[in-house]
């Protein structure tokens, strides 16, 4: 996996933890069980990271994974599951599996791929 | 919703042998993730430890996550007799963890009970160090549905 894809994988785990502490449900639970965070607010800190991953990004796969974020409202870094997209679940062309460790995006719905 | 239907005796791992956090998470998921799998989830386990460790004190830990890795909500729970130094609250070893993984997107909310689950089980856990008397998987979750039966809802 490239470095570029792990970024991305980084930055989507990160997005996923700052929508878990947005759920004010969810916030509630983690308080009343008692998980402690450094720093005041968990999403301050989470949006500090985010920003530094988003540094280490090339701007032009930063704005692509936030078209695919706001598009698709849920992942946009998606492992290739028997040769089917694990978004879209189309058929991921195989002349695209020989170029694993470039950034490569679903012909059908522009999430990125990772093979397995 | 009980903590015991969820529970799989290939997944309760009584004798960890790792010291390290990392090698702990990387033990814990190895029922549910081989592999490139394994390394993302672990990954991701570390960035939440990031945040503040989830050692929630008394030797319990419950490292969570959600990630594309799993397609539904997974649950795997380990035990270290010696204990692992996780960073605890109180800054003592943990003995006992829960690992909790659940796809982003949940429909049931089963995360968020499970969790809840998760915390209510450990109040009675705790007592007398209840978890270390298991000896078998199949015990672990015969003492966990006694737990269970015995608290009120």
């Amino acid at each position: 996996m490239t470095t570029q894809l792990e970024l991305l994988l980084e930055l989507q785990h990160i997005d996923y933890m700052i929508k878990d502490w947005e759920n004010s449900e969810l916030r509630k639970k983690f308080k009343e069980i008692g998980f402690k965070t450094k720093g005041k607010d968990p999403i301050e800190l989470l949006l500090k990271k985010k920003q530094q991953v988003i540094k280490k990004i090339e701007p032009k796969l930063y704005n692509h994974y936030q078209l695919v974020m706001q598009r698709y409202r849920d992942w946009a870094v998606v492992p290739v599951l028997g040769g089917f997209c694990g978004g879209c679940f189309e058929k991921v062309p195989t002349e695209l599996s020989g170029q694993k460790y470039e950034v490569i995006t679903c012909p059908n719905c522009g999430r990125f791929l990772y093979w397995e | 919703m009980k903590l015991y239907t969820l529970l799989r005796k290939e997944r309760i791992l009584l004798n960890l042998a790792s010291k390290k956090k990392k090698d702990v998470l990387a033990e814990l998921v190895e029922p549910i993730a081989k592999g490139k799998d394994k390394e993302i989830l672990v990954a991701a386990l570390l960035k939440r430890e990031e945040l503040g460790s989830t050692g929630i004190g008394k030797g319990i830990a419950i490292p969570h996550g959600r990630s594309l890795v799993v397609n539904k909500l997974e649950l795997v729970v380990g035990r270290s007799k010696e204990g692992v130094n996780f960073n605890a609250m109180d800054g003592k070893p943990v003995h006992l963890f829960f690992l909790i993984v659940a796809p982003p997107q949940d429909p049931g909310n089963l995360y968020l009970m499970t969790l809840g689950r998760i915390a209510l089980v450990c109040q009675e856990v705790v007592k007398k160090k209840r978890y270390m008397e298991p000896e078998t998987p199949e015990d672990f979750i015969k003492l966990i549905k006694d737990i269970e039966d015995r608290l009120k809802q």
